[in-house]
């Protein structure tokens, strides 16, 4: 199972710092899947409303503030992305 | 010694006629006015003019009894409806602010919205929660209707030797509303009830207060339509935290 998620997990991670990237110049080299969000990679609520909106074109569906409600690294986003993508196939 | 124990006493009374003060006009006076009001508005407005009115004699109260002297600068250059972005050395910054721009709305941190003391003149004067979902239209729909709102962008009390770190929901505000923006430059010579420091702890010499309205222009790169609001709130904040940190060093 591992094997096969795993370009998937790849694939959204790369889109999601594209998205930093864009949004917020926050520079590549500085993203790692371990960044606290907030603290790390100085995004603000208003932000995150933002990053939602982008992200929304990968998953083709809204999200609902709740779904990254617990959201607080990088790596939890990517994660929260894998299962909204996995509920909608 | 003998001023300074003055200064000791006449602050403790000053913060005595705060609370009796506060408490009168939050139980009584806030009361009446929403009896003679017809609607939200005008009871708002009118209960921003009383507490205005208020501050405005305290703060001669305080200057009588020699606690602080105070100046003015540039008042007449703030816009109808203007955002007003200040520093936020002291406690008295709001009281003063208040004072010099009678209706003005604000944005208020939420736990004073659970406060017994606070949350009835905060509700009685129409002011915006900072925790609330809607806050940013809530802050658009606000200047809309041509009311000053005044941001601490700096989110607490800080002092005015740190260096300027403003939060970027001023800047988001400003970019969705294109309000004008106004900066409020305050100084405080001692510095004085900061953040952690008791009412008793006065400082060496009575504190001058010196308040500068400047207005403040958009840079170019913030009126582009091609670049991404968020990235627009983060060049807008430096700009704003550049400008205030320049005339803070002038003022020094």
């Amino acid at each position: 199972m591992e094997i096969i998620d795993l370009p998937d997990r790849d694939e959204i991670y790369t889109r999601l710092v594209d998205v930093l990237e864009e949004l917020f110049e926050i520079d590549r080299s500085e993203i790692t899947p371990e960044k606290n969000l907030y603290e790390d990679l100085d995004i603000d609520s208003i932000d995150a409303v933002d990053m939602m909106i982008k992200l929304k074109d990968l998953t083709g569906q809204r999200l609902e503030p709740d779904d990254f409600k617990s959201v607080r690294t990088v790596q939890d986003v990517v994660e929260s992305l894998e299962i909204l993508l996995k509920e909608a196939s | 010694m003998i001023l300074r124990a003055w200064r000791v006493l006449a602050t403790g009374f000053s913060f005595a006629v705060f609370g009796v003060g506060g408490v009168l006009i939050a139980f009584f006076l806030a009361p009446l006015v929403s009896l003679i009001s017809f609607d939200k508005l005008s009871r708002q407005l009118r209960c921003r003019r009383i507490y205005s009115a208020s501050f405005r004699l305290y703060i001669l109260m305080m200057k009588a009894l020699g606690l602080l002297s105070y100046e003015v600068h540039g008042q007449d250059s703030i816009p109808k409806g203007a955002l007003i972005l200040a520093n936020h050395p002291s406690l008295l910054d709001v009281v003063f602010l208040f004072s010099l721009i009678p209706e003005a709305n604000c944005i208020v941190k939420g736990a004073l919205f659970g406060n017994l003391f606070t949350r009835w003149p905060i509700y009685a004067c129409g002011y915006l929660n900072n925790d609330s979902k809607t806050l940013v239209e809530e802050c658009i729909d606000s200047l809309a209707m041509d009311n000053e709102l005044i941001i601490f962008p700096q989110g607490t009390r800080t002092s005015q030797r740190e260096s300027v770190h403003f939060k970027r929901g001023a800047a988001n505000i400003a970019l969705a509303s294109n309000a004008r923006i106004c900066l409020a430059i305050i100084t405080c010579q001692p510095e004085t009830l900061r953040k952690r420091e008791h009412w008793y702890s006065v400082p060496p010499q009575p504190p001058h207060f010196t308040f500068r309205f400047h207005l403040f222009s958009y840079p170019n790169d913030c009126r582009s339509t091609d670049v991404p609001t968020s990235l627009k709130a983060r060049r807008l904040t430096r700009a704003l935290e550049n400008t205030v940190t320049h005339h803070l060093n002038l003022a020094d």
